[in-house]
């Protein structure tokens, strides 16, 4: 096409480079996951409840999170504290923002499980003398989580793409060990290509673990 | 007098360039949306239809739906341009971000379609309707109202994503304000005003869509 | 076979034809600048002084001023494109640019892509650091936390060293997407050091927004940069070498030099050996 040949050799030659990246990009994208889980749990529940200073903290977390560009998040936390003195590392600082993306999102989404759940089980784990919070984890969450398993995993898996912002910030990612590579060797449509492929494959890999773990909880 | 290229600071006349910045980001995000929606409403009601074309598109929804948007840019950019279209940035960024909300859109519409009970389409075709009218007057009204708040937030996905259509030369808010950024070094500024514009285009939209959520759980 | 299984074929088929039809294209950009009267350069606007807007967010600069010549000499109007790193190589195979004018470095490497001309411009670096580390020669860079920009020559040095001379030191480098983030990295400490051209840190210093940073002694590199054409087009590489002489040697480049870079322009030629 054009008079362009594709070299494919260059990019087997950087192929270890890309691996590397591509298993920082598993790292972040799986540790936001159970970051923002774990936030988001709590956060629903003070959104559902509607009033008080958890549940405004948690909607301005979910606002900022949903209403502004991902690119934005992670300047505010590389740059923006270190405007303050704190630096911390690219990686931390991807981990981070993409973890608060994740928060916000999840919170929605469980927010949404939550309200499918009828209001007599939560009474019916209390008045088998269970704590509010034993209630929300033996009872409540495990239910939410079947109801929102999809959207739940699309969220993860959303955060994996929004941590390949972390190139703009010196992360060797596999957006940025891709972007390193072409640069060496100007073999864009190369590399990009390859890197498209790695990432379908992570998607597809997470999926499927996701489901995997899915069966294995709730067979019984 | 010693040349000084970049000491200057923000001046009025910036305004004015972050505003045309403004403008190719809303008309970057509106002119994907059509694009997509359209190609999404096809793709969504071929995949409900026929079992060939889900398997058939199955993987260009999912390779669509799981490669971060920085790199699809990249590569439409790149690809369209060995094919010997050479546009401009605007084209570029409208297939790339199309193609993206069409993949993601067949699934919201696919998902609405579902919704819609098969008997009400049967009591449509019994009362004479043809394929074309049941789908048209009965299914499509249906699936709308059930699809309609999870558009409307890839709608917002949308418009958060075309800040990254700097990476193929498209001049958009966001690239505005790196420019910017790099003359006068007022990053802060620059930033803070990048996040809170993003922030009151998207959140009454947000807004809007809880709401439409909530009326239609009712 | 179905109608949708009709439909794809026909859209492959018709995409293929398109492909077909643009490989049947294979004029010189001479001919083509000769008959449009328009010379298209690819320029990055992201990095000042070779290519950045102005007060008026104009394009201007060195490279932007280079590309005003080239088309002055081949009697057509200049058209600036911006094109961001990764999108110089598609802008110039695809030819929506004629010419990259973008301080390019030529490795050998890139050669397999693009052809370059002989180095147009040289850009003597300067080590910058924050005035807390100390830094005083190159020398002291030794397992300190180096920064750059992703793709740049300083990076590529910064690489050799660390498998070299440092290593085992404890050097780390990070490469960031542009100047903007490099520069606020080292402002902020999160990098010990960058290597800069001399006026570029003039123009941070002087912009009151850097008062931490301060100038560390001369690098040991010389940053060529050289214009690129398509790899196949030798027709306009040979009409842009003989342009880069005849800008050196009517004095023009030296001229253009000292405005932007507010220093003397340096030599472009190695010791020992022409290009």
């Amino acid at each position: 096409m054009n008079g362009y040949h594709f070299y494919w050799s260059t990019v087997w030659q950087s192929f270890p480079l890309m691996l590397a990246g591509a298993w920082v990009t598993i790292q972040i994208t799986f540790l936001a996951f159970i970051i923002g889980t774990v936030i988001a749990m709590p956060m629903a529940v003070a959104r559902q409840k509607g009033e008080g200073w958890a549940y405004r903290v948690s909607t301005s977390w979910v606002e900022l999170a949903r209403n502004t560009p991902a690119v934005f998040q992670l300047f505010v936390f590389y740059f923006g504290l270190g405007a303050f003195h704190i630096n911390i590392p690219s990686y931390a600082a991807v981990l981070i923002s993409v973890s608060f993306n994740n928060a916000g999102y999840m919170t929605e989404i469980f927010r949404g499980g939550l309200s499918a759940i009828p209001r007599q089980q939560m009474s019916a784990a209390r008045s088998l003398g269970m704590t509010s919070p034993q209630s929300f984890m033996h009872v409540i969450f495990p239910q939410m989580f079947k109801v929102i398993f999809l959207a739940y995993i699309t969220q993860g898996i959303w955060g994996m793409l929004n941590s390949s912002l972390g190139m703009l910030v010196g992360l060797q990612d596999l957006t940025g060990a891709t972007q390193y590579a072409q640069s060496v060797s100007f073999r864009t449509f190369e590399f990009f290509i390859v890197a498209a492929g790695m990432y379908y494959l992570i998607a597809k890999g997470l999926q499927f673990s996701a489901l995997i773990a899915f069966r294995l909880m709730y067979r019984s | 007098m010693q040349f000084q290229f970049a000491q200057q600071g923000l001046t009025w006349h910036d305004t004015y360039f972050l505003a045309e910045g403004l403008l190719n980001t809303l008309e970057l995000a509106a002119s994907a949306t059509v694009v997509g929606t359209i190609g999404g409403v096809v793709l969504g009601w071929v995949r409900t239809v026929s079992v060939t074309a889900r398997v058939a598109t199955t993987p260009i929804v999912d390779i669509l739906r799981s490669v971060p948007m920085i790199i699809q840019l990249i590569l439409a950019n790149s690809f369209l341009s060995l094919a010997g279209f050479s546009t401009s940035p605007f084209i570029f960024g409208t297939v790339a971000l199309g193609a993206w909300m069409a993949a993601v859109t067949a699934e919201v519409v696919r998902a609405g379609l579902l919704s819609v009970p098969p008997q009400y389409g049967k009591s449509a075709r019994s009362l004479g309707m043809n394929r074309r009218q049941e789908l048209v007057y009965i299914s499509l009204p249906l699936a709308f109202r059930t699809a309609l708040a999870p558009w409307i937030n890839l709608v917002l996905s949308l418009i958060k994503d075309s800040a990254l259509a700097g990476v193929i030369g498209y001049v958009d808010y966001m690239r505005a304000t790196q420019t910017l950024i790099t003359r006068t070094h007022e990053t802060w500024v620059l930033l803070l005003g990048a996040g809170f514009l993003y922030f009151i285009i998207c959140y009454p939209v947000s807004k809007y869509s809880r709401r439409l959520e909530r009326k239609i759980a009712v | 076979m179905t109608l949708f299984g009709k439909t794809m074929l026909a859209t492959t088929v018709l995409a293929l034809g398109f492909a077909g039809h643009a490989s049947a294209q294979s004029q010189s950009a001479l001919d083509k600048i000769e008959q449009s009267k328009v010379l298209r350069c690819g320029i990055m606007l992201d990095s000042p002084p070779a290519g950045y807007r102005d007060e008026n967010n104009q394009p201007d600069g060195y490279d932007v001023a280079y590309c005003k010549d080239m088309a002055a000499a081949l009697g057509a109007k200049p058209d600036i494109v911006e094109v961001s790193s990764p999108d110089r190589i598609p802008a110039l195979v695809s030819n929506r640019i004629d010419v990259l004018v973008a301080s390019t470095t030529p490795t050998p490497q890139r050669e397999l892509t693009v052809a370059f001309s002989q180095p147009y411009t040289n850009n003597v670096m300067v080590v910058v650091t924050n005035k807390s580390t100390g830094i005083k020669t190159f020398a002291d860079l030794k397992g300190k936390h180096l920064g750059g920009v992703v793709g740049s020559t300083p990076e590529q040095l910064f690489k050799a060293k660390m498998a070299t001379d440092w290593k085992n030191a404890g050097t780390t480098y990070t490469g960031y997407a542009s100047d903007a983030e490099t520069d606020m990295a080292l402002e902020q400490g999160k990098i010990d050091a960058i290597l800069i051209d001399n006026s570029v840190f003039r123009a941070l210093a002087g912009s009151g927004q850097f008062p931490n940073l301060v100038m560390g002694g001369n690098a040991p590199l010389n940053d060529w940069g050289s214009l690129a054409v398509r790899r196949d087009d030798f027709q306009f590489l040979n009409w842009v070498r003989e342009f880069v002489f005849q800008q050196v040697q009517s004095g023009r480049f030296a001229e253009l030099y000292k405005k932007y870079y507010g220093v003397d322009a340096p030599p472009l030629t190695a010791d020992g050996v022409t290009f």
